[in-house]
């Protein structure tokens, strides 16, 4: 076998041609197996530094905005106190249950049922729903007012339906007013932290300071 | 007339020979310069690679430096991003507000002295609501109907009113009666 072999390479045609050839084929081979993965290599490395450094000069910008609400860190203390009352954070979603309980008797509405419980719940999101199951016993004017300071109570709770009937009590004759009402009000979850996420917000924003004023206006329970 | 011809200094074998060896120095030249070029190519290419994969190191580097410092202020982000959705939310939430208290305002500025309502329904997002009642005279039942849906009155949030069932009750003496009253579109709104 080894003879064969030497003998092929010591053909004369072999010697002439063979060390050009060689050549070409293993250029060829750098060319293909080389040159054109690393060229596609490079140019994914080129469009990751692009992308790093858009990613650096938002971190950085990201950075430096937290800084300043580091700053800020009482006023948005305070503010997140307030809006915490409008729309509470999930820890705090079972004193919905007293809050409704206080707005009830603050008005003389005597509170039958009080549950949590409803049909349809979003479970995902920024925002999240939950509703209360609520049945009462009052006067038509003392549910008026119920009504009146459940639209205007600091904890944002929404009437999702409403029914009341009348009915007269056969031993004294009072009217009593029954209501049943299904409550829909909402929290916030934890937001996730993610340090890709761009800050849109700002303290100065219209809407945000329209909000805080807004909420000047709703009575603490 | 002098006849021309060819003189041949040069054997025909050792011209073939001549360009024989031409040929092959000019293969072996391609041959080499091709495999030189190939070589060079593929050698700055990688060079090139290098250099930014490292540049790419160093930059991850930095984005991790930037990362971390962000991560010290954790606690203010989560309030900031906290504020943002809740008042983000808040707005929403008050635009799609129905404010059931206006329902019973309309229903109560409509309702003549001797009609007694007995029952509403309100449905959030519905036009419609249902008012149950009684009343001993069919013109007050009447003027019932037109108070609900009179400017000055009901006709604030009521744009129609439909009278969906009148029954008799002979025991009390007085007519029970269920009108499905329909508000204004976003009535409930403000």
């Amino acid at each position: 076998m080894a003879t064969t072999t030497s003998s092929f390479l010591n053909r004369p045609e072999v010697r002439t041609w063979g060390p050009p050839i060689a050549l070409f084929l293993i250029g060829i081979l750098l060319v293909v197996l080389g040159t054109i993965p690393s060229w596609g290599k490079v140019q994914d490395l080129q469009s990751d530094i692009v992308a790093e450094q858009d990613r650096i000069v938002a971190l950085n910008e990201k950075s430096r905005q937290l800084l300043d609400f580091s700053d800020q860190s009482i006023e948005i203390d305070k503010q997140f106190t307030v809006f915490d009352q409008a729309i509470s954070s999930e820890s705090q979603v079972p004193e919905l249950l007293t809050q409704v309980q206080k707005i009830s008797v603050a008005c003389g509405v005597k509170v039958t049922t009080l549950q949590f419980g409803g049909e349809k719940e979003k479970t995902s999101g920024k925002l999240q729903e939950v509703r209360l199951q609520y049945a009462s016993e009052s006067s038509f004017s003392r549910l008026t007012c119920f009504l009146a300071a459940i639209e205007k109570a600091s904890r944002l709770i929404e009437m999702e339906s409403l029914r009341y009937s009348l009915s007269v009590n056969e031993d004294t004759g009072a009217q009593i007013v029954t209501a049943q009402s299904t409550l829909l009000s909402y929290y916030t979850p934890t937001p996730q932290l993610s340090p890709d996420n761009p800050l849109t917000f700002s303290l100065s924003d219209e809407r945000f300071l329209k909000n805080i004023e807004l909420l000047k206006e709703f009575k603490v329970y | 007339m002098v006849e021309r011809k060819e003189i041949e200094l040069i054997p025909k074998e050792i011209e073939a020979a001549k360009s024989k060896d031409t040929l092959v120095r000019r293969v072996r030249l391609f041959g080499f310069l091709f495999f030189l070029v190939s070589l060079t190519i593929f050698g700055g290419i990688f060079a090139f690679r290098l250099s930014l994969a490292t540049r790419l190191a160093g930059l991850e580097e930095d984005s991790a430096r930037e990362v971390a410092s962000i991560a010290q202020f954790a606690e203010v982000e989560s309030k900031v991003l906290g504020l943002e959705n809740k008042s983000a939310a808040l707005t929403k939430i008050l635009a799609q507000r129905d404010y059931f208290s206006s329902v019973l305002a309309a229903v109560a500025a409509s309702q003549p002295a001797n009609l007694k309502v007995t029952g509403v329904t309100i449905q959030k997002d519905s036009v419609l609501i249902t008012i149950n009642g009684e009343t001993a005279s069919y013109v007050t039942l009447a003027s019932f109907l037109q108070n609900l849906v009179d400017d000055g009155k009901g006709g604030k949030l009521f744009t129609s009113v439909l009278l969906s069932s009148v029954n008799q009750n002979n025991a009390k003496g007085t007519a029970e009666f269920v009108i499905e009253a329909t508000t204004k579109k976003d009535g409930l709104k403000r």
